[in-house]
C-alpha cells in the first residue's frame, strides 16, 4: 500500500496545474476577444450613445467609457475589472452583464441540467443494450437512431418538433418558459422545476415540464447519438476482452461480469465525452434557446450579438470557455475511479 | 489538468460503424461515394442542374406548394426552393469542404511538426491548440462575426480559426506512434534521411486516417456551418444558404412547411452522406 | 467410466468454411491429464471453450455425446454450464495478465471469484494455498490491481482459484506459454502437485512438447479441427504413426543439434475443403486422402487419422492394438454409471 501522504500532495499539485491551465484558457480567451472587440466594425461609443444622439454626445461617451485610452491601457483595465468580477455594462440592456447572465443563467442551466441527464442515463442504458445483444430489431433501430441523430441539424430538429408537437398538434407550448405568474408559484431560482418544487404545486410542475419538453427533446436527438453509440463501441470492445471470458470461466453471473467488471471500464470514454458534450452544452445551447425562445444564457449572446453588444458577447464568450475548462477538469476527477490505474502517475 | 490529460474520444461515428454494429461494406462504400459525387456536381454546375433562377422574384407565385411546376414549392418572394437548394450547395457545401481542407492542412503540417520535433517546441505548440479546442464554437463565431462583420467570409473564418487544432492533435498522436514503430527504426538502421523516412514512411501512413476525418468532417462543418447561418451568422440575403433558408422559413412554418423541410431535408441528407461515406472509408482502411 | 466423456464434438463458427473442432471423440478419467497439442488455429482453444460452455455466443456446436461426470451436457442450458464452472470446471487461462480485469485490484476479483463458487467467507484458505504456491504475502499483495503483479504470480493467482473450488475437470488452455521459462517450470510443478492433491482430471493445451512430456498422462495431437493421433503420452511421442505427429516431433530441435526432417510448411490459402486437412502438406497422401475425411482408428500403439499410415503398418507390426488406457474414442467404451468422478471431491488441498 502507498502512504497517503504522496498521494495528498499529488492531488495538491494536480489541483494547482489545473487552475493554471484555467486560467491561461481564460487569459487567451480574454485577450483574443478583445483584439477582436477592437476591430468591431461598429462604433461601441455610438451604439452605447444611442441612435439619436449627436457628434459631441457620442464624444461625451466614448470618453466615460475609457474608449479614447490607448488600447494597452484599455486591455488592463478589461482584465482588472474581470478579476473583481466586473465585465462592464450591456450596451443593450444598460446594466451590469454579470447581473444579465445570473439573471438568465438559472434557465439554461435547467435545460442543460435536464437534457445532460436524460441523454447520458438513456444513452449509456441504450448503448449497453446494444452491446450486449448486437443482433435484433433494436440493433437495427439504435443505429438508425446513431448514424441519423448524429446527422440530423439540430435547428431543423427543434423547427420540426416545434412545427408538429406545438404548431399543429398543439401539445406543446410553441416557445417561451415557465411563466412563474401564471402558474401561480414565486420565482425562488428561477428554474421552474425547482420552483414549482419548492411551491410543491403538482400543476406547476407539470406546466414547466410541459415547456422543457420540445427543447429538452432537440437537444437529446442529437446528443444521444454519439454517447449510444460511444457506449456500444467501448463496451463491446471489454466484452471482446479476456478478462470478461475468464471471469465467467470463474463463474461469475452475467450481471457481474458485464455491470462490475466490463461496463466499469467501458465507461472511461464514454465519460470522457459526456464531459465535452456538457462543456458544449454551456456555449451550445444557443440555437435550441433561439428557436423556443428560452430565456437563457444562449439567447441572451444571440440578442447581444444581433444588437453589436461586443461586450456583453466578450463576457459570454469568456464565461463559457471557463466553464468549458471547469466541467473538464471536474470530469477529470472521475476517472481515477473508473481507472485507479491513473492515479499512481500522480 | 488539460484536454491533452484525457484518454482520447474515439469518433462517435467510428464508433457506430465499428465491427460488431456489422453493416454494408462496399455497397455503402460506392453508394455514398456516387452520392458524394453528384452533390459535388451541384458544386460545380448548379446551373445546369437547377430548373430555374434561384434569384428570379416572382411574387404572384408565393407559397406555391410542391408540384410540377416547383418540385420543393416557392418560398416567401415566389422564388423556387429546388432551384435555391442545388444553388446554395455552392455556399454551404462548398464552404464546408473549403473549411475543413484549410483545417486539414493547417493541421496537418502544425502536428507533424509538434511530433518531428518533439520536446518543449511539442509542448507549447500541443497546449496551443488544446486552448484553442477548449474555446466554445458557437459564442466564439458570434464573437468572430461580431467583429469581423456578418457574412459567409467573416463565419468561415472562425470556423478555420477552431477547426484546425483537432487534426493537429489527431496528426501528432499518428505521426508520433508511427515514429516509434519498428520500421522507422529498420530505416533509420539502414541509413535513411530524415527527409525520407517523413516521406516515405511517416506521412503516407497518415493518409488514410486523414481521408476518413476529412470525410466526416465535412459533415460535421456542413451541421455548423448550417447552424450559424440559421443564427444569421452566415451568408447574406439573397444567397441561397441552407441553412439561412431554413432560417427565414421560421415565420412561415405554419404556412408553408416546405419551405423549410426540404432545405433541412437536403442537409440532412448530405450530412449523412458523407458520414456513412467516411464510414465506409474507415471500414477500408482498417481491414 | 470416466470423468468426461467427448464424443462427436464439433464447432462451427458461423462464416467460417471448415468446422473449427470437427467430431473429436476422446475420455478422461479422473485423477489423469490429457495433453492437446496442435500448432494455432488447430481448434485446440475452441475445444477447450466448447468444454466450459464459454464458446462465443454465435458458435455452433454439436457432438454425439458430451458427459461430466455423467451427466449428459448436450441439452444443458447457460445456467447450469455457469453452475458447473462454479463447482466442477476450472478454467485457466493463457495469458495471466489478461485474466483479469486491469481496472479492479486482485483481491476484489478473487473475491468475486471466490463468492462465485460459494466460498466468500474461506479467503484465509485460499491465502494459504497462495502461500503454499510461492506466491508471498497474499493478504498485502492482492491489494494490488494486476499490472502490478508479475505474469508468473498472476498465473498462480489463477491457478489457486481454479483449484481451491475442488473442481472434477480442470482444463488449462497453455497454462505456461505466456511465461518466462523458468517460471514455466515452477507453474507446471504447482499444477502437477495440485492435480495430484486433488485428483482431479486435466486438460492441457499446449503447442509445447516439452510441457505436454512433463504433464501429460495421454496426448491427443489435433489438426485443422480434427484430432489425428491418440495415444498414451509414451506411445505418441515415442511411437507415433501419423505424419503430422512425426513432423511435429521430428522438428524439435535436440541438443545435439541435428535434426531430422523439417515439417513442410503450411501450404498457403485455407485447409481443404475436403478430405484430410493435412493432406497439402503430407507426404503420404494418396488420392483417397483428398477425398474422405479419415478417422481415428487404431494403428500401431496408438489410434491415428491416416489410412496409409495404418497400411504401411500392418505391414510391418501387423497387429494393430489400442493399446491406450484412459484415451480411447468414447464410442467404445458406451456404459456410463457414475462412481470415479467423486475422486476428485474427496480430498481437497488442506
Amino acid at each position: 500500500m502507498r502512504s497517503a501522504k504522496p498521494a495528498r500532495f499529488s492531488k495538491l499539485a494536480r489541483f494547482s496545474k489545473g487552475a493554471a491551465w484555467l486560467a491561461v484558457v481564460v487569459l487567451v480567451a480574454v485577450t483574443i476577444t478583445f483584439a477582436l472587440s477592437r476591430i468591431v466594425p461598429a462604433d461601441p461609443a455610438r451604439l452605447a450613445a444611442g441612435l439619436e444622439a449627436g457628434p459631441e454626445q457620442v464624444e461625451r461617451v466614448r470618453q466615460d467609457l475609457g474608449l479614447d485610452d490607448p488600447i494597452p491601457v484599455q486591455y488592463v483595465r478589461y482584465i482588472g475589472g474581470l478579476l473583481t468580477g466586473d465585465f462592464g455594462d450591456s450596451l443593450r440592456t444598460r446594466g451590469p452583464i454579470l447581473d444579465d447572465v445570473v439573471e438568465s443563467l438559472p434557465a439554461s442551466l435547467e435545460l442543460i441540467a435536464v437534457s445532460f441527464s436524460i441523454f447520458a442515463v438513456l444513452g449509456i442504458v441504450l448503448g449497453v443494450v446494444w452491446a450486449y445483444w448486437p443482433r435484433g430489431v433494436h440493433a437495427v433501430l439504435l443505429r438508425v437512431v446513431a448514424v441519423a441523430g448524429a446527422a440530423v441539424p439540430v435547428f431543423w430538429v427543434g423547427l420540426l418538433l416545434q412545427i408538429l408537437l406545438a404548431g399543429r398538434l398543439g401539445w406543446f407550448p410553441v416557445a417561451g418558459n415557465l411563466n412563474h405568474e401564471a402558474a401561480g408559484i414565486a420565482e425562488v431560482t428561477g428554474a421552474g422545476l425547482l420552483d414549482a418544487l419548492i411551491a410543491r404545486s403538482p400543476s406547476a410542475m407539470w406546466e414547466a415540464a410541459r415547456v422543457l419538453f420540445l427543447p429538452v427533446m432537440t437537444i437529446v436527438i442529437h446528443n444521444i447519438a454519439l454517447t449510444i453509440a460511444l457506449m456500444r463501441s467501448s463496451l463491446a470492445d471489454q466484452l471482446d476482452q479476456e478478462y470478461v471470458r475468464a471471469a465467467r470461466a470463474r463463474g461469475l453471473s452475467e450481471w457481474r461480469v458485464v455491470m462490475v467488471d466490463a461496463l466499469r471500464n467501458a465507461l472511461n470514454p464514454v465519460v470522457t465525452m459526456l464531459g465535452l458534450q456538457l462543456g458544449w452544452l454551456l456555449g451550445g445551447v444557443v440555437i435550441v434557446e433561439v428557436i423556443f425562445s428560452w430565456p437563457g444564457i444562449g439567447l441572451y449572446a444571440f440578442s447581444s450579438f444581433q444588437a453589436f453588444d461586443y461586450n456583453a458577447i466578450m463576457a459570454i464568450t469568456v464565461l463559457s470557455t471557463a466553464g468549458f475548462v471547469l466541467v473538464n477538469a471536474l470530469v477529470g476527477l472521475i476517472y481515477p475511479r473508473l481507472d485507479p490505474r491513473i492515479q499512481e502517475g500522480g | 489538468m488539460s484536454a491533452a490529460d484525457l484518454p482520447a474520444v474515439p469518433d462517435a461515428l467510428a464508433a457506430a460503424g465499428s465491427r460488431r454494429a456489422g453493416g454494408g461494406g462496399r455497397g455503402v462504400l460506392w453508394w455514398a461515394a456516387a452520392t458524394a459525387l453528384g452533390v459535388l456536381a451541384l458544386v460545380a454546375f448548379p446551373g445546369l442542374l437547377a430548373p430555374g433562377d434561384p434569384y428570379s422574384l416572382e411574387v404572384s407565385n408565393r407559397f406555391a406548394s410542391p408540384g410540377s411546376a416547383n418540385l420543393f414549392g416557392t418560398d416567401d418572394a415566389g422564388r423556387d426552393i429546388l432551384s435555391r437548394v442545388i444553388h446554395g450547395a455552392r455556399y454551404s457545401l462548398w464552404s464546408s469542404i473549403l473549411i475543413v481542407t484549410f483545417a486539414a492542412v493547417v493541421g496537418t503540417v502544425y502536428g507533424a511538426l509538434a511530433a518531428w520535433y518533439g520536446g518543449i517546441l511539442d509542448r507549447l505548440l500541443m497546449r496551443t491548440v488544446d486552448v484553442f479546442l477548449a474555446f466554445p464554437y458557437l459564442v466564439f463565431a458570434m464573437a468572430v462575426a461580431a467583429s469581423l462583420g456578418r457574412g459567409l467570409t467573416s463565419t468561415m473564418v472562425a470556423l478555420c480559426l477552431l477547426w484546425w487544432p483537432s487534426y493537429a492533435r489527431m496528426v501528432r498522436g499518428q505521426v508520433k506512434s508511427i515514429l516509434n514503430d519498428y520500421h522507422i527504426r529498420a530505416a533509420v538502421t539502414l541509413g535513411a534521411s530524415r527527409g525520407q523516412i517523413l516521406r516515405w514512411h511517416v506521412i503516407p501512413h497518415t493518409y488514410n486516417q486523414l481521408l476518413v476525418r476529412f470525410t466526416l468532417d465535412i459533415g460535421n462543418a456542413l451541421v455548423a456551418l448550417t447552424g450559424l447561418a440559421f443564427l444569421g451568422l452566415g451568408a447574406t440575403p439573397p444567397l441561397p444558404e441552407w441553412g439561412r433558408m431554413v432560417a427565414d422559413s421560421k415565420q412561415f412554418a405554419l404556412t408553408a412547411w416546405w419551405y423549410g423541410v426540404f432545405p433541412g431535408v437536403v442537409i440532412f441528407l448530405t450530412v449523412l452522406n458523407f458520414v456513412l461515406l467516411g464510414e465506409a472509408l474507415r471500414k477500408r482502411v482498417e481491414l | 467410466m470416466s470423468l468426461l466423456v467427448v464424443d462427436g464434438l464439433t464447432v462451427v463458427y458461423p462464416g467460417a468454411g471448415r468446422p473449427a473442432v470437427a467430431g473429436v471423440s476422446f475420455e478422461i478419467e479422473a485423477g489423469r491429464t490429457l495433453a492437446v497439442v496442435g500448432e494455432s488455429g488447430s481448434g485446440k482453444t475452441t475445444l477447450a471453450l466448447a468444454l466450459a460452455g464459454l464458446l462465443d455466443r454465435r458458435a455452433r456446436r454439436g457432438a454425439r455425446r458430451l458427459e461430466v461426470n455423467g451427466e449428459d451436457l448436450l441439452s444443458a442450458g447457460r445456467k447450469r454450464w455457469r453452475q458447473l464452472r462454479r463447482t466442477d470446471i476450472s478454467f485457466v487461462f493463457q495469458s495471466p495478465v489478461n485474466s483479469w480485469n486491469p481496472t479492479r485490484t486482485m483481491k476484489a476479483q478473487v473475491k468475486d471469484g471466490m463468492a462465485a463458487s460459494g466460498r466468500a467467507g474461506r479467503m484465509p484458505e485460499l491465502y494459504d494455498l497462495l502461500g503454499r504456491v510461492g506466491f508471498e504475502d497474499p493478504e498485502r499483495r492482492l491489494e494490488d490491481l494486476p499490472h502490478q503483479l508479475s505474469g508468473g504470480m498472476l498465473q498462480r493467482v489463477s491457478i489457486a482459484v481454479a483449484v481451491i473450488r475442488e473442481p472434477a475437470l480442470l482444463i488449462a488452455d497453455e497454462p505456461t506459454s505466456a511465461l518466462d521459462s523458468t517460471v514455466q517450470s515452477e507453474i507446471l510443478a504447482i499444477l502437477g502437485e495440485l492435480r495430484r492433491e486433488v485428483n482431479l482430471a486435466m486438460l492441457v493445451i499446449s503447442h509445447d512438447l516439452s510441457v505436454v512430456s512433463r504433464v501429460a498422462d495421454d496426448v491427443m495431437v489435433m489438426y485443422g479441427g480434427k484430432a489425428v493421433e491418440l495415444g498414451s503420452r509414451r506411445n505418441a511421442l515415442h511411437s507415433a504413426v501419423h505424419p503430422y505427429t512425426k513432423g511435429l516431433l521430428d522438428s524439435v530441435p535436440s541438443l545435439d543439434g541435428e535434426r531430422k526432417t523439417l515439417l513442410p510448411s503450411m501450404a498457403p490459402g485455407p485447409l481443404p475443403a475436403a478430405g484430410c486437412p493435412f493432406a497439402p502438406r503430407c507426404g503420404l497422401a494418396v488420392d483417397e486422402c483428398r477425398r474422405t475425411e479419415p478417422d481415428l482408428a487404431p494403428v500401431g500403439a496408438t489410434l491415428a487419422a491416416c489410412p496409409p499410415a495404418a497400411a504401411a503398418s500392418t505391414y510391418t507390426s501387423g497387429s494393430p492394438s489400442a493399446s491406450t488406457r484412459s484415451s480411447t474414442p468414447a464410442s467404445s467404451t458406451s456404459e456410463g454409471s457414475p462412481g470415479c468422478s467423486d475422486a476428485a471431491g474427496a480430498e481437497g488441498p488442506p
